[in-house]
């Protein structure tokens, strides 16, 4: 096992990893900068130490900004959390260079190639691109629908998809442009867009000697901007003749990667058919789905394999039984075209009980950052089957009210009520339109609701002419109707 | 005091006058009676936490600058309505709504990091102007309300703090 693991990343899976870390015995040191450190992360970490950027980026990107704290600490090993970092070579380069593991694969160009040669359907596209006329060359044997998207990025402002030639070039800008900004390196690919696919991951550990270990797949369609935002445990869209066949082309596939670690396996399925979208060597929010259903902590096995150590857990030891269902949840308004929320958390009660999981580093009184991404929570429920985690899922988003911040909340309590989750049809391309966003948000609502809602507005009047008659009596012992108007003109609520 | 508040349908709420609203009171409303119950406020005074035929129900309500109520939130689920009358002894709600400002300001931290709009253009209400890029998201700058670009001061690339003039439509 590795002496001390210096997490480089933020928020929740920071803190994940701290504790993934602590519960294996080595000791963890945390990065942050100045206004995290009252951060779960840092809190929960044996040390913290503060770092700075050289770019004018946030230094939680900075490669050199993390080199230098991993040896300042003494780490034997850093772990990236999943993002940037996750896959850049360059890290893992410098890292390797003093000595120090990363405790993540970067990336497996040759994934595809490899299971191609092996039989699996592979989506079509390019390797990195050395330039705009290369994307330009490239893109008609890719084919309309494509992404144009940044390898190491990840979310919406690292990827566009392009409908036709027309869009290209303001696709291959945008994303240049973007990877500049957020100082990134500008390794663009071009990538078939499916559209109506679902979307399903194995996770799959390897150890140094070769033994594999792949666990239940999951599925995760539900996305915006190819952000995750519901994932289910085992999917519910995979037949299982293809669960089987995809299931038994891991191994040979990883092996031939040479990994050793954890790697995702990340599949798109459109009619049956699937095609190998991406080996993805970092581990996901998402993950935690799995980790819930099979009783792998995926994080801490990770570590394991990593430190050099033989992978323990048996196929036969994986549990399989029930159904799992996580909602990443996000400081964005669905009212408001998915606008980012950052503000303080003025109440925060989550549902518990009997089956209901909750990951998240923020609370009551704590500032949702606007300089870092907007997940700010995972809830998780566990049933025996996939309706009565549904149902379970459907009311512990009702009892979850968060205050201060708007959130996704109601976009996801719409999605898992809607027929079409219920069936199991939701695909990448549901989250795509406007109209769509729209009717879900719609349908929360109810005759019984309108009535109440317009009567709390009423009420908010009344207490407002209540406040002025309470100062009239107290303070003129009559009327004035100018109070009336300064408690009216109050500042507008800010999101 | 009657209010007569209009979202989906329209609905005529009878408030009792009287000064203490802490304990549970009855509001009539055409043929039955509601039982409410108000159980947090906010630190302004506005509503929190409301009981309403025995439901619990955390709400938040949005106002227009002249402070009507436009926007109530049930639980996160957003409701649009409009004060359609007042009819009070002792309250005289705002007489009219002043035009939206037609100041675009940022409302995040970020950069803007496109616009489609030059100065001497002539916008609608709800018209993406230009992307607002925060939290690692883009977010359309709109149209508060129908004018001309009067000027823009916002430097595209250029980091911007909340509450930065952008543009503004005249």
């Amino acid at each position: 096992m590795f002496k001390k693991v210096l997490v480089a990343n933020r928020g929740l899976v920071a803190a994940n990893c701290v504790r993934a870390i602590r519960e294996l015995g080595a000791k963890s040191a945390a990065v942050y900068e100045t206004s995290d450190l009252g951060s779960a992360a840092v809190r929960a970490a044996d040390e913290a130490i503060e770092i700075s950027s050289s770019n004018g980026s946030t230094a939680y990107l900075d490669v050199g900004a993390i080199v230098e704290a991993a040896v300042k600490v003494g780490a034997d090993a850093v772990h990236p959390g999943h993002g940037f970092l996750a896959k850049s070579q360059e890290l893992a380069t410098r890292l390797k260079e003093r000595g120090i593991t990363l405790i993540s694969s970067p990336s497996f160009p040759r994934a595809k190639e490899i299971a191609q040669k092996a039989g699996i359907g592979i989506l079509p596209g390019t390797p990195i691109l050395r330039g705009w006329s290369e994307a330009e060359s490239s893109a008609v044997s890719v084919g309309f629908p494509q992404v144009v998207k940044a390898v190491s990025g990840y979310g919406g402002w690292a990827s566009r998809v392009v409908n036709d030639a027309s869009e290209l070039k303001p696709a291959w800008d945008h994303v240049s442009k973007a990877c500049e900004r957020h100082g990134v390196p500008a390794e663009i690919v071009l990538e078939k867009y499916l559209v109506n696919a679902h979307q399903v991951e194995f996770p799959v550990l390897r150890d140094h000697s070769g033994k594999v270990l792949v666990l239940p797949e999951m599925e995760s369609s539900v996305q915006r901007r190819f952000s995750k935002h519901l994932v289910e445990c085992p999917a519910p869209s995979l037949k299982s003749s293809l669960r089987g066949k995809l299931e038994s082309s891991i191994p040979a596939l990883v092996n031939q990667l040479g990994l050793v670690g954890f790697a995702s396996v990340i599949f798109q399925v459109v009619n049956g058919e699937a095609y190998l979208a991406e080996v993805d060597g970092s581990i996901q929010a998402s993950h935690s789905a799995t980790g819930l259903l099979t009783g792998v902590n995926i994080i801490r096995e990770q570590i394991r394999v990593a430190s050099g150590e033989a992978l323990r857990i048996q196929a036969e030891q994986i549990q399989r039984k029930g159904h799992v269902i996580g909602v990443l949840l996000y400081a964005m308004d669905p009212y408001r075209k998915f606008a980012p929320c950052p503000g303080r958390v003025e109440r925060f009660h989550a549902p518990t009980g009997e089956g209901i999981f909750l990951h998240t580093a923020v609370t009551a009184g704590d500032i949702v950052s606007p300089h870092y991404d907007p997940n700010i929570a995972k809830l998780l429920v566990m049933d025996a089957t996939r309706d009565e985690a549904i149902t379970r899922m459907r009311l512990a988003l009702a009892d979850f009210f968060i205050d201060g911040i708007q959130t996704t909340l109601p976009l996801m309590r719409a999605i898992v009520e809607s027929a079409d989750f219920v069936k199991g049809e939701v695909t990448t391309s549901y989250l795509f339109t406007e109209d769509r966003r729209v009717s879900l948000l719609k349908s929360l609502r109810n005759s019984e609701d309108d009535e109440i809602a317009s009567l709390v507005a009423a009420l908010a009047l009344n207490s407002d002419a209540n406040a002025t008659q309470i100062m009239d009596s107290a303070q003129h012992g009559g009327l004035l109707w100018s109070m009336a108007s300064r408690v009216l003109n109050r500042k507008k609520m800010e999101f | 005091m009657k209010y007569t508040v209009r979202s989906v349908e329209k609905h005529e709420f009878q408030i009792p006058n009287k000064t203490d609203f802490s304990s549970e009171f009855s509001v009539e409303m055409k043929g039955k009676t509601i039982a409410v119950r108000i159980l947090e406020t906010n630190a302004d005074g506005s509503l929190r936490l409301v009981m309403i035929n025995n439901r619990v129900i955390p709400v938040q309500v949005d106002r227009r600058t002249d402070g009507l109520p436009e926007r109530v939130y049930l639980n996160g689920v957003s409701y649009p309505l409009s004060i359609d009358k007042v009819e009070s002894t002792r309250f005289k709600p705002p007489a009219s709504t002043k035009q939206a400002s037609g100041q675009v300001r940022a409302d995040l931290p970020g950069q803007v990091t496109s616009l489609f709009v030059s100065v001497g253009d002539e916008v609608e209400k709800g018209q993406p102007l230009g992307i607002l890029e925060a939290m690692k998201m883009e977010n359309e700058i709109l149209a508060p309300r129908n004018g001309k670009i009067k000027q823009i001061t916002a430097v595209p690339g250029k980091a911007i703090m909340k509450g930065d003039l952008i543009l503004e439509i005249g």
